[in-house]
C-alpha cells in the first residue's frame, strides 16, 4: 500500500532534472502515478532556466536534482539556489549513485535538504518526496501566519511614552501640542472604543447631590 | 513473459522481478525504459568507443556514468558493475585497461540487448 491511499499528495510541483532518459522516464512516471504534478529537464542548465523563470502555480517547490548532469551539476545548482533571492527555503533532494559519508555530507553541506542513491527504490522515492511535501507545506503555512501577524501589528496603535496631563480638568497634551480631552486622545490614538458609564463613587455622589436639591 | 524467456535469463544480465518493483508493477513503464534504452545505446556506444580511443577520461567517465545509471534503473547487473569499472577508471585516469573492460562491457551488452529485446515482446 502506498501512502497516497492515505493522503492525496494535493499541489506540490516537482521539477526532476535527471540527464539520463531512463532514470528521468522512471521518476516522473513513478512520482505521476502517486499523485504529483512533475516538470523534466534534461541537463542542469535547463533545470535553472526553468527555476528562474516559471512563475507563480507553475513554479516547482520541490526539486529532485541528479549530482552529476553536464553544464550545470546538482551540487552547483544547490548552491545557487541557496544564494539567490527567493530559493533559500526551495526543497532540494539530490539524487546520485554516489553513496559514500563523505559525498553524503558534501551534498547536504551544498544546500540539498535530503538524499537519495540510485538505483531508487518506488517506495523510498515516495516517503521522501512526502516528507519534503510535509516541509514544504509547514513553510508555507508559516510564512503565511508570520504575513498576517505582520499585517495585525501594523494596524495596532500602540500608546506609550510619557504623557502630560492637566492636574485639574485632565487634558492630556498630544503630539501636536494641543490640549485635548482624555476620551478623545484614547480614542485618536488606539483601537479602544469608549462606553460611557458611572462608577460607584460618582453614583453615591451624584445621587447625593441630586437629593440634596431643594424640591 | 513466457517461460522460455525466464528460463534463458541469466539473473546477472537482467533481473525482471526486481524491473517490476522498481516500475511499480507496470509492465507498459518496463517496456517503455527496455525500448528507450536500446535507442539510447545507437548513439551511446559510439560515443563510448571514441572517448576510450581519444583516452579522453571527461567524455569516457560521463559516459559510463549515465549508462550505469542507467542499466541499474533496469536492474541489469553486469551490465550496471562493468559500466561502473569503466568509470572509475576514467575518474581515476588509468586508461590502461580501458581497451579490455569496454570490449567486455560491449560484449554484456549484447546480452543485454537481446534480453530487452525478448521482453520487450513478452511484456
Amino acid at each position: 500500500m502506498t501512502f497516497a491511499s492515505l493522503e492525496r499528495p494535493s499541489s506540490v510541483r516537482i521539477l526532476v532534472a535527471e540527464d539520463d532518459p531512463i532514470t528521468q522516464r522512471l521518476l516522473q512516471s513513478t512520482l505521476a502515478r502517486l499523485g504529483w504534478d512533475v516538470i523534466t529537464a534534461p541537463d542542469g542548465l535547463e533545470a535553472w532556466r526553468l527555476l528562474e523563470t516559471l512563475e507563480g502555480k507553475d513554479a516547482p517547490e520541490l526539486v529532485l536534482l541528479d549530482w552529476m548532469m553536464p553544464g550545470l551539476d546538482g551540487i552547483e545548482i544547490c548552491r545557487k539556489l541557496r544564494t539567490t533571492r527567493g530559493f533559500e527555503l526551495m526543497y532540494i533532494i539530490l539524487l546520485t549513485s554516489r553513496s559514500g559519508k563523505e559525498d553524503l555530507a558534501m551534498g547536504l553541506a551544498a544546500g540539498a535538504n535530503d538524499y537519495i542513491t540510485k538505483p531508487f527504490h518506488p517506495a523510498e522515492l515516495e516517503s521522501r518526496v512526502r516528507v519534503g511535501q510535509r516541509v514544504v507545506k509547514l513553510q508555507t503555512s508559516l510564512a503565511a501566519r508570520i504575513k498576517e501577524l505582520e499585517a495585525a501589528l501594523s494596524e495596532v496603535k500602540q500608546l506609550q511614552g510619557l504623557l502630560p496631563i492637566c492636574s485639574y480638568c485632565k487634558k492630556v497634551r498630544n503630539e501636536a501640542n494641543y490640549w485635548q480631552q482624555v476620551e478623545a486622545y484614547i480614542t485618536s490614538t488606539s483601537d479602544v472604543q469608549l462606553t460611557h458609564s458611572v462608577c460607584p463613587s460618582c453614583m453615591e455622589r451624584v445621587m447625593r447631590e441630586i437629593e440634596e436639591v431643594p424640591r | 513473459m513466457t517461460k522460455s524467456a525466464s528460463v534463458s535469463a541469466s539473473p546477472e544480465v537482467l533481473d525482471e522481478k526486481a524491473l517490476l518493483v522498481t516500475v511499480g508493477g507496470d509492465r507498459g513503464l518496463a517496456r517503455e525504459l527496455a525500448q528507450i534504452f536500446l535507442q539510447e545505446l545507437d548513439s551511446r556506444m559510439p560515443e563510448m568507443a571514441s572517448a576510450v580511443l581519444a583516452r579522453d577520461k571527461t567524455r569516457l567517465q560521463f559516459a559510463a556514468h549515465v549508462l550505469r545509471g542507467s542499466a541499474a534503473s533496469l536492474s541489469a547487473t553486469r551490465v550496471t558493475n562493468t559500466a561502473a569499472e569503466l568509470e572509475t577508471m576514467a575518474r581515476a585516469g588509468e586508461m590502461a585497461t580501458a581497451d579490455a573492460t569496454f570490449a567486455r562491457l560491449k560484449g554484456e551488452l549484447g546480452s543485454l540487448s537481446a534480453r530487452l529485446t525478448m521482453l520487450i515482446r513478452d511484456l
